[in-house]
């Protein structure tokens, strides 16, 4: 089930709030967990019992973990402690990368695989956080499955993050003390987050995969750029509006997440872009691989190894697909110009030149991430500079154009914190209360007219 | 990663100095901050210390929240009237009486599934309790409306495969012809010309509204050249008489020749391809008068159940020719005859076109008292289905085969009705993608039938 279906937000999510919000503050977790694993077993009942069959593995994991640190058996705590990292990554490894790995030799076809529980790549990562977190120390080992058992499976977050560490989350497990402020931040945000992915990043996505389903001999240079342009905006309004469900979801049960983005297409670098885009997964990254392999006070040849490392991890992350991987490797050598040739050469550069230049990179880097291959990449970029493919605009790019204009220019103010902003300075103000409501409303409708046009169908029985 | 420092660091001043002025909290933090990152220079790599000035404000802003105090109802004003809205409707959609049928999308609406638990195992029961809860939401057609008037406001000019024309015209987004087919139906027609060489063979294929209305389409739209098409096949037919509707139909493209909601022609559309179908067959007499009789005001074609767009209704009107020709209409597929081609008791369901003949069957004769010696086999679609009002008067019998439908060899057709003349009449867009014509036509010709005794040539 995903955030933003017609079930969950018009049964789920009233349903299951009230039922959390009337619980007395004891049995609050259990419930939120109980409606977290059924929210996992809606979508399959499958996945459901192998997250809670790992959750309890995790569980007396760190458990034996703890206890075995606690009397100083260090030796036999790193077993235990890498025993579940394999275990972790083992299911990971299956379910993503079993047929990537199979293709690599060949053997795609060679056996038919089971699907990959929705989410995996999230929980596998919550896992390996919680475990890292106790085994240093960060964090206790929960004596309770039912705090575990939350963490790993709270529904809010669980199919597409944001990947809260469980150091952070267990300062949220216990009074955390909901009020009516953080209720309606919280669910202010759900509403605008389910805005930016299902008014503004589907109907951008209407204009994305009309160019995308051409031949790619056929895009003239103007397609390739609105192609281009359209797909920037629209995953950044998917992901991040999706981030904003999740944390809104979370705010209007009592928990604070940290921001999962920040504006990335505002950045001034590169090594800024990963600071504002998909932050919680930046941060997993430089805290549990970057960090342990000595980060950047070894040598400048084992730094650039650790980055290389930490790239080609996150690029394989997003997807067992080569183009993912070139994707990673492109940003790992846009970070190391900027660290290692360029970085004084942009200091000296006005902010907005710099911003610009981020944004190009950026998104250029886009193009790899939503190609199905690597030769239809190579075909987009060529016609990006107008090599190849059907000159540099027609009256089909003209029409693509004029489609997806609006929504484009929506998507412009939307990705700068004017609008925040603006929000911010009235949020306070009484007599904007009636109006925000009023606005939310209306957000709500289009959102439900987005739902419903989703599930659309006309049968043509008559034929010609 | 700037935030997780400055996390940690605003954190360790609201411990530490909770009572300070907010000036000297925010100098601790970039104390705190430095201080942590000498500590700890690793993040550097990944994050070079820059200006955090966006970044600074996350946690300010929690700090805000957190100082307010659950009771001011004001505050919660958002989040009450989403959340009841949202159980509103929820409730709503499952205590509303429920449509069976949904006129705007001519579909049946999904029905509750049968609680199992394998259903729920396999997830069958999932998707269909969401498909049955979106299917019975509440205000549902409104919701589409809703949808389809932001995008099109947007400037979005199509919607399912169908381009929003102007003042209110929607047409049908033609699939390309497919080469294959294309070269099959050529040979397959040649092919049925030269087995029953006797007979005179006619090719009638209109072109679709997107060619013919083409001013209307939206700005930086093309129409296919479904004329340079047609010519294009019709020059590889040989012995065949080519039926130029492109000629007639574009001039007159500014009267109402095609339904504005529906894939169709008109009554007047047929009527102005049965004149040219006429002129080429030299059929003679021709019945100069009509009643006509408008039967439907309210009808809502396809192209709008496809589009979503529910703005205009059509008018369907029939037209009978002044004669004293009588018929009868034999149909193969139930057996059952009808001394009219007008099945009115379509007009009360969602496919008015019906009206003629009742849609589509697989065989269809339409036996007259004309006495003209020519009996026409029609090979067709429904767009022919309009044009028989005008046709009858002139053939003593008319076989309406729809390929789409006949699974049977045509040769028992070709060896008892003693038929004289052929006519294709399709609409290009079904007939340069249909294969089961040129199936039926090579199988008929094969081993040419022997033409029936007592049928002669006429013409």
């Amino acid at each position: 089930m995903s955030l933003n279906s017609l079930f969950f937000v018009f049964l789920f999510l009233p349903v299951g709030w009230l039922l959390q919000r009337f619980v007395p503050e004891k049995g609050k977790n259990a419930v939120l967990l109980l409606l977290s694993v059924a929210f996992i077993a809606w979508g399959s009942p499958r996945d459901m019992l192998l997250i809670l069959c790992s959750a309890l593995f995790n569980f007396f994991t760190a458990l034996e973990l703890s206890g075995l640190q606690r009397r100083g058996k260090k030796k036999y705590a790193a077993a235990v402690f890498a025993s579940g990292v394999v275990v972790n990554l083992g299911l990971l490894l299956f379910y993503k990368y079993t047929g990537f790995a199979l293709g690599i030799f060949g053997a795609a076809q060679a056996i038919t695989l089971p699907a990959a529980p929705v989410g995996i790549s999230f929980y596998t990562f919550s896992a390996l956080s919680f475990l890292t977190d106790v085994k240093r120390g960060k964090a206790h080992a929960p004596k309770d499955f039912i705090d575990l058992g939350l963490y790993l499976t709270f529904f809010p977050k669980f199919i597409s993050g944001p990947i809260v560490t469980y150091a952070d989350f267990e300062k949220e497990l216990h009074g955390r003390g909901v009020d009516a402020a953080l209720i309606e931040t919280g669910v202010t945000r759900f509403t605008v987050g389910l805005a930016k992915k299902l008014v503004l990043a589907d109907s951008l996505a209407l204009t994305f995969t009309s160019i995308s389903a051409l031949p790619v001999q056929s895009l003239t240079v103007a397609h390739a750029w609105l192609g281009l342009l359209t797909y920037a905006f629209m995953l950044y309004f998917d992901f991040s509006g999706y981030s904003d469900m999740a944390i809104g979801l979370g705010n209007a049960c009592g928990f604070r997440f940290a921001e999962n983005f920040n504006y990335p297409y505002l950045s001034v670098s590169i090594t800024d872009f990963w600071r504002r885009w998909h932050i919680s997964l930046g941060r997993w990254f430089r805290d549990y691989v970057y960090i342990p392999m000595g980060g950047s006070r070894v040598g400048r040849l084992r730094t650039v190894l650790n980055l290389a490392v930490v790239w080609v991890l996150t690029g394989l992350w997003h997807g067992a697909n080569w183009t993912f991987l070139v994707w990673g490797v492109y940003h790992l050598v846009l970070l190391l110009l900027e660290k290692f040739l360029f970085g004084g050469l942009k200091k000296k550069l006005p902010k907005a030149v710099n911003i610009i230049l981020t944004f190009f990179c950026a998104v250029l880097g886009w193009v790899p991430f939503f190609s199905p291959d690597l030769s239809y990449a190579g075909g987009f970029l060529l016609r990006l500079i107008g090599v190849g493919g059907a000159g540099v605009i027609n009256t089909d790019a003209l029409y693509q154009l004029q489609s997806g204009a609006v929504w484009l220019a929506l998507a412009l103010i939307g990705c700068t914190p004017l609008l925040k902003k603006l929000g911010d300075r009235l949020k306070d103000k009484k007599a904007f209360m009636p109006v925000k409501a009023v606005l939310l409303l209306a957000l709500l409708a289009l959102c439900t007219a987005a739902m419903i046009s989703g599930t659309y169908q006309s049968f043509l029985y008559a034929q010609f | 990663m700037e935030i997780f420092t400055v996390d940690i660091a605003a954190e360790a001043a609201e411990a530490k100095k909770a009572k300070e002025a907010a000036l000297r909290a925010r100098l601790a933090e970039q104390k705190a901050k430095t201080a942590a990152e000498a500590e700890e220079a690793a993040p550097e790599a990944l994050t070079e210390p820059e200006e955090p000035v966006v970044t600074v404000d996350i946690k300010p802003k929690k700090t805000r929240a957190r100082q307010k105090t659950a009771g001011r109802s004001a505050v919660i004003a958002g989040a009450s009237v989403v959340l009841s809205a949202a159980l509103l409707f929820g409730g709503a959609t499952l205590a509303m009486p429920k449509r069976t049928f949904s006129e705007n999308e001519n579909r049946v609406l999904a029905a509750m599934p049968e609680f199992s638990f394998s259903a729920l195992w396999d997830g069958s029961f999932r998707t269909g309790f969401e498909a049955w809860f979106a299917d019975h939401f509440a205000g549902r057609d409104t919701w589409s409306a809703l949808h389809h008037t932001v995008q099109t406001a947007a400037g979005r000019k199509d919607s399912g495969g169908v381009y929003l024309g102007k003042e209110d015209h929607l047409f049908l987004i033609p699939t390309a012809p497919d080469a294959e087919n294309v070269k099959n139906l050529t040979e397959a027609i040649n092919a049925f010309t030269q087995a029953y060489g006797e007979l005179n063979h006619y090719f009638a294929v209109a072109p679709n509204a997107i060619w013919t209305q083409r001013d209307l389409l939206p700005a930086n739209t093309e129409a296919p050249d479904q004329q340079v098409q047609l010519e294009s096949f019709t020059n590889d037919l040989e012995n065949v008489n080519i039926v130029d509707l492109c000629a007639m139909l574009f001039p007159r493209r500014d009267e109402y020749i095609y339904y504005l909601t529906d894939h169709h022609w008109t009554t007047l559309g047929a009527k102005y391809a049965f004149d040219a179908i006429a002129a080429k067959m030299d059929l003679r007499n021709l019945a100069e008068k009509y009643d006509t009789y408008v039967v439907s005001e309210q009808f809502e074609g396809t192209l709008a159940s496809k589009s979503g767009i529910h703005n205009v209704r059509d008018t369907i009107e029939i037209r009978v020719p002044k004669t004293d020709i009588e018929y009868y209409v034999y149909y193969a597929d139930s057996g059952e005859s009808a001394g009219s081609m007008y099945q009115r008791s379509y007009l009360d369901t969602k496919d008015q076109y019906a009206v003629f003949f009742g849609g589509n069957h697989a065989l269809v004769q339409i036996r007259t008292t004309a006495d003209t010696g020519r009996k026409l086999l029609v090979f067709k679609d429904s767009y022919a289905n309009a044009v028989m009002q005008f046709l009858y008067p002139y053939f003593d019998e008319i076989i309406m085969v729809d390929p789409r439908y006949y699974y049977d060899s045509l040769k028992p057709v070709m060896n008892q009705y003693g038929v004289t003349d052929v006519l294709y009449l399709y609409n290009a867009d079904t007939f340069f993608n249909d294969t089961s014509l040129a199936d039926v036509l090579t199988e008929a010709a094969e081993a040419p039938a022997e033409p029936a005794p007592g049928s002669e040539s006429v013409g």
